[in-house]
């Protein structure tokens, strides 16, 4: 299956996926031209991977490091346990965390988002620069669009995954993301 | 070496030292051969050196370069017949007008006439044509040079001050260039710009070489000072990601114009400018205008900048300059804490003059 994207005026992309890697294909426009292919592996999932069902799997010790990471970093979001929330970043981005969460208003507004998640699905997960980018689609409580987000987690020396920023700057990251959330907004129609 | 000239005895005629200098050239030649032909009763006569240096002038000007010849060769002629007549007359000079009661006038004063060449030059301080109308001996106002060492020098006629009255330079090409900047685009309101001091156009004289007259001008001076801040605009609000970003911003303006130099009614090189360069600074902040409930906050600034720079001189006024683009960076703050960089760029909001 693959999905055209228009990125820029000058620019498209062409999303490739399988079940076990994605590849991104840039193009100019021009005929000429070769097209740059970027591909990472990762994971693709059906639409029946709910957090329902990775926790059930969980329970049975059978769900992978990124599925549990998701199931834990949910939870303690709806939580307002703001240790326990530092506690899933690395180490070295809890001090700034932190400095996010003593906006009392921000603190509100991801309590309330999350606490809101009366569904959510994995759609994908991917490998790039060393983290693991997980797709996740969310269903509100009063909502029929679903929302979608991005968790990037980074594997420590301890082998557990923490939550990271370690790619708001990064220029690709941002693209693969735009990509991503257009192919997964067509196959979230899918979902019930 | 004196000279003796008697204004009463035996002065020669103006028409007279035309005939005379008519057969100058052969006259002369034979006067240098032998001495003691030379005629003692025909006296120098100044008038006859201003009257070549007049006619030199007019010829230098009109490049008659003909007649520049045969002028010098003249000059050339009555410098040798003056050489002969101190040199064989002086002693009778000196007795006839011993005899007479004649005035003795010293060297500096006694050729009066001007020397048309400026190779011409025997006496220092003597007058002199430079060929230049704008320069003079004493340098205020047009008339002859003086011979400075071999060469005839001029000093150049200054700037003098014309009717004490002055009037303010008008800028309003410039006003007019900022405030159609803002309504054009419809973005900022900058009609609170604030303009202080003034621009002076003091009335003067001076010399112009190509008219061969005294001319009347300006000369400029003083500044204006171009400043604004704290007015708004309004910045339409994008899209990012999530999130639709409003945008607040505020524009600010500092520059100076100034006026320097003169101005003169002569058709020589151009020597003013009112000219000057006004900054333009734009900032301001990004908040959410519309987000997805996954939208914590957004922060981060708007920044912009340019100039907008105004020349006039001897030619049309010239506006030039670029202000713009506005660009956002910052970033979103998504639920779980996750940041995403905004990199936002307002393409179509750049004004520039030309």
């Amino acid at each position: 299956m693959f999905k055209k994207i228009l990125l820029s005026s000058v620019l498209t992309a062409t999303l490739f996926s399988s079940a076990h890697a994605a590849s991104i294909n840039f193009n100019s426009g021009e005929r000429s031209s070769k097209p740059v292919s970027l591909e990472f592996p990762g994971k693709v999932y059906d639409s029946a991977n709910t957090l329902s069902a990775i926790e059930k799997r969980a329970a049975k010790s059978d769900a992978t490091p990124s599925e549990e990471f998701l199931l834990a970093y949910v939870e303690v979001n709806k939580s307002k346990d703001k240790e326990a929330i530092l506690d899933m970043w690395t180490s070295e981005e809890r001090a700034e965390i932190g400095q996010m969460m003593s906006d009392p208003e921000a603190l509100r507004a991801n309590s309330a988002f999350f606490s809101n998640i009366v569904a959510s699905n994995l759609m994908a997960t991917m490998q790039y620069r060393g983290y693991e980018l997980l797709y996740v689609s969310h269903k509100l409580q009063g909502s029929s669009t679903r929302i979608s987000q991005v968790y990037a987690a980074s594997k420590a020396k301890d082998g557990k995954l923490y939550a990271s920023n370690g790619l708001a700057d990064d220029f690709y990251y941002s693209r693969l993301s735009d990509v991503m959330a257009e192919y997964l907004a067509k196959e979230v129609l899918k979902l019930k | 070496m004196e000279k003796i000239i008697n204004s009463g005895v035996m002065r020669v005629a103006l028409s007279l030292a035309l005939a005379f200098f008519t057969l100058l050239p052969m006259t002369a030649s034979s006067q240098t051969n032998s001495d003691q032909d030379f005629n003692c009763g025909m006296e120098y006569d100044p008038s006859t050196a201003q009257r070549l240096g007049a006619e030199y002038r007019v010829a230098l000007r009109a490049r008659d370069y003909e007649r520049l010849k045969e002028l010098r060769q003249e000059r050339e002629s009555l410098d040798l017949w003056e050489k002969n007549y101190t040199r064989n007359c002086s002693d009778q000079s000196e007795e006839t007008t011993a005899g007479s009661g004649g005035d003795e006038v010293d060297e500096d004063q006694g050729s009066a006439g001007v020397t048309a060449d400026p190779q011409m030059c025997a006496v220092e301080g003597q007058a002199c044509d430079d060929g230049l109308f704008c320069t003079s001996a004493s340098g205020t106002a047009p008339g002859p040079d003086s011979c400075l060492g071999s060469s005839c020098s001029g000093k150049p006629i200054g700037i003098s001050d014309g009717v004490s009255l002055a009037l303010d330079y008008d800028i309003s090409a410039l006003k007019d260039a900022l405030s159609g900047g803002g309504s054009s685009t419809g973005i900022c309101d900058i009609s609170g710009v604030s303009w202080s001091g003034g621009i002076k156009q003091n009335f003067i004289e001076g010399c112009c070489e190509s008219k061969q007259s005294m001319v009347t001008g300006s000369a400029f001076d003083g500044s204006v000072t171009v400043s604004l801040s704290g007015a708004q605009c309004n910045i339409p609000a994008f899209h990012w990601g999530v999130a639709q970003v409003g945008v607040t911003a505020g524009i600010s303006l500092q520059g100076q114009v100034t006026g320097s130099g003169i101005k003169l009614d002569c058709e020589e090189s151009c020597g003013w400018r009112v000219g000057g360069q006004v900054g333009v600074d734009l900032n301001g902040g990004i908040y959410v205008a519309v987000g997805s409930p996954n939208v914590l906050k957004v922060s981060g600034t708007l920044s912009g900048a340019g100039n907008v720079s105004m020349t006039k001189s001897c030619g049309p006024v010239e506006i030039n300059g670029c202000a713009g683009p506005p660009a956002v960076n910052g970033s979103v703050l998504l639920g779980g804490w996750y940041k995403k960089t905004i990199s936002y760029t307002f393409s179509d909001l750049v004004k520039c003059w030309n």
